[in-house]
């Protein structure tokens, strides 16, 4: 196996050969509607032509794309992107293509060799920090084609060697009830985009005694900001106050992850809610804001509830909401995947609710669904 | 206009949500204030809601403020 000079290869249909080249033309936009993970190899790790200025990653409406084309100064070198959350239509954002080229935050690094597969979507901001990271880390990546399922990936990947991978939590979940991650040899597992929650961190590591387990906090504007790789869900109270590489601090504001820059003067609060554990020594994640719904008087986080469904053995996954009422505010409802839908196992997971959850934090109507859909980056749609 | 339920459908789903929840509802007396009977607010918002969610009826959909009934008897005639 031949490495090339940037220390990487792309890996399409199981055959090695470089990254694919951006075109040297005297295009000032080059636009990617369906990427491969050879095209961002491509434009993160080889020279980037003079005269290209901007690449846009993704299937735009023409006038966005004109509004970008006439933004972009020649100075710039920046990509156009969607990126998303986890409810609503994906937003565009326009990312400085530096960012990308900076090498993610991550904790020590792999010995021997580290050949990585994603489970984002190529034209998700996701797909381009694992891209990122291969090329900072001298790694190897697997390049796919788009449009497999989620389990013709694990077979692709698992066929050409792949033993670093990086999904998000949802996804995780659905793969090792598939069995499909059966005795994979993993090195490495990177969670990222969804609060990755003790249960699923706990199943990863009974799973994948030899792995890794890594849980990745990013945003839009910033990248990936800081990873976990103790085992444990949220991260250590003594980050908070330290540089996390973007020249910026973190902090707690408002109940809220902030980022604090010391230059500006000036506080970013993001909308992931947190909470320092009763020793203080720990912040857990909450869940977004707009997840703490009021019952009755009684404020109710969504995602505290989502994490103790997913403690029980039966439960495959789960979706929790808040429903309208005109008497208390709002209620909770849940969607849950069983493992086994007998009326048992549902008498079961109830009666596990009632003592492991207030009274108010108790959904009041449950929905017993055969799936949890997922998006296109293999995070749990909202509702 | 939406389909009325009787008041023993009503009080069955009721009695259902208090075995599910171990609530002692005392309903021998249907006239007593409400929530004397077992049910507290969380209890009546609930149920009012798994009746909506179950059977599409919620006879208290169109009030301007919500007033719970003075009595378990008030809340079945609500649905008959």
């Amino acid at each position: 196996m031949n490495k090339s000079q940037t220390g990487y290869l792309s890996y399409p249909d199981g055959t090695w050969c470089p990254a694919a080249p951006i075109p040297k033309s005297s295009e000032v936009i080059h636009l990617y509607d369906q990427p491969t993970t050879s095209d961002l190899l491509g434009v993160y790790a080889l020279a980037w032509p003079s005269n290209l200025i901007a690449v846009a990653f993704g299937s735009f409406h023409p006038s966005i794309v004109q509004t970008f084309i006439r933004e972009v100064k020649s100075s710039d070198k920046t990509i156009l992107i969607k990126t998303s959350g986890t409810a609503g239509e994906p937003k565009i954002s326009v990312i400085p293509m530096e960012r990308m080229r900076r090498p993610n935050a991550s904790s020590s690094e792999l010995t021997g060799e580290n050949i990585w597969g994603h489970f984002f979507d190529n034209t998700r901001i996701a797909a381009h920090n694992v891209v990122a990271h291969v090329i900072a880390t001298n790694g190897t990546i697997a390049s796919r084609e788009n449009g497999l399922s989620y389990d013709e990936l694990v077979s692709f990947y698992r066929k050409v060697g792949v033993n670093c991978i990086s999904l998000t939590p949802s996804l995780a979940r659905r793969l090792i009830t598939s069995r499909a991650m059966s005795d994979w040899k993993l090195k490495q597992i990177t969670l990222g985009g969804e609060i990755a929650d003790q249960y699923l961190l706990d199943r990863l590591g009974r799973l994948f005694p030899n792995a890794r387990v890594t849980h990745v906090y990013a945003s839009t504007e910033n990248g990936s900001l800081f990873s976990v790789s103790d085992g444990l869900a949220g991260f250590p109270a003594s980050m908070l106050g330290k540089n996390v590489g973007v020249g910026k601090v973190l902090t707690i504001s408002e109940g809220a992850l902030a980022l604090y820059d010391p230059i500006l003067e000036k506080i970013d609060v993001t909308d992931d809610l947190v909470a320092l554990d009763a020793s203080a020594s720990r912040v857990f994640f909450r869940g977004r804001r707009g997840s703490i719904i009021n019952v009755g008087g009684r404020k109710v986080s969504l995602q505290h509830i989502k994490q103790v469904i997913l403690e029980d053995k039966g439960v495959l996954d789960c979706e929790v909401f808040g429903l309208d009422d005109k008497f208390l505010g709002n209620l909770v409802g849940a969607r849950i995947w069983l493992k086994n839908s007998s009326e048992l196992a549902k008498t079961e997971i109830q009666r596990f609710l009632s003592a492991k959850l207030e009274k108010w934090e108790r959904p009041i109507k449950i929905v017993w669904v055969d799936s949890i859909e997922l998006n296109s980056n293999g995070k749990a749609r909202q509702n | 206009m939406y389909e009325k339920l009787g008041g023993d459908k009503v009080l069955s789903v009721i009695k259902s949500y208090c075995l599910e929840n171990q609530i002692v509802l005392d309903s021998t007396n249907l006239s007593a204030p409400i929530f004397d009977c077992g049910l507290d607010s969380l209890d009546f918002a609930a149920i009012v809601a798994l009746l909506e969610l179950e059977f599409g009826i919620d006879p208290f959909r169109n009030s301007m403020e919500a007033t719970y009934p003075a009595s378990l008897q008030e809340f079945l005639d609500a649905y008959s």
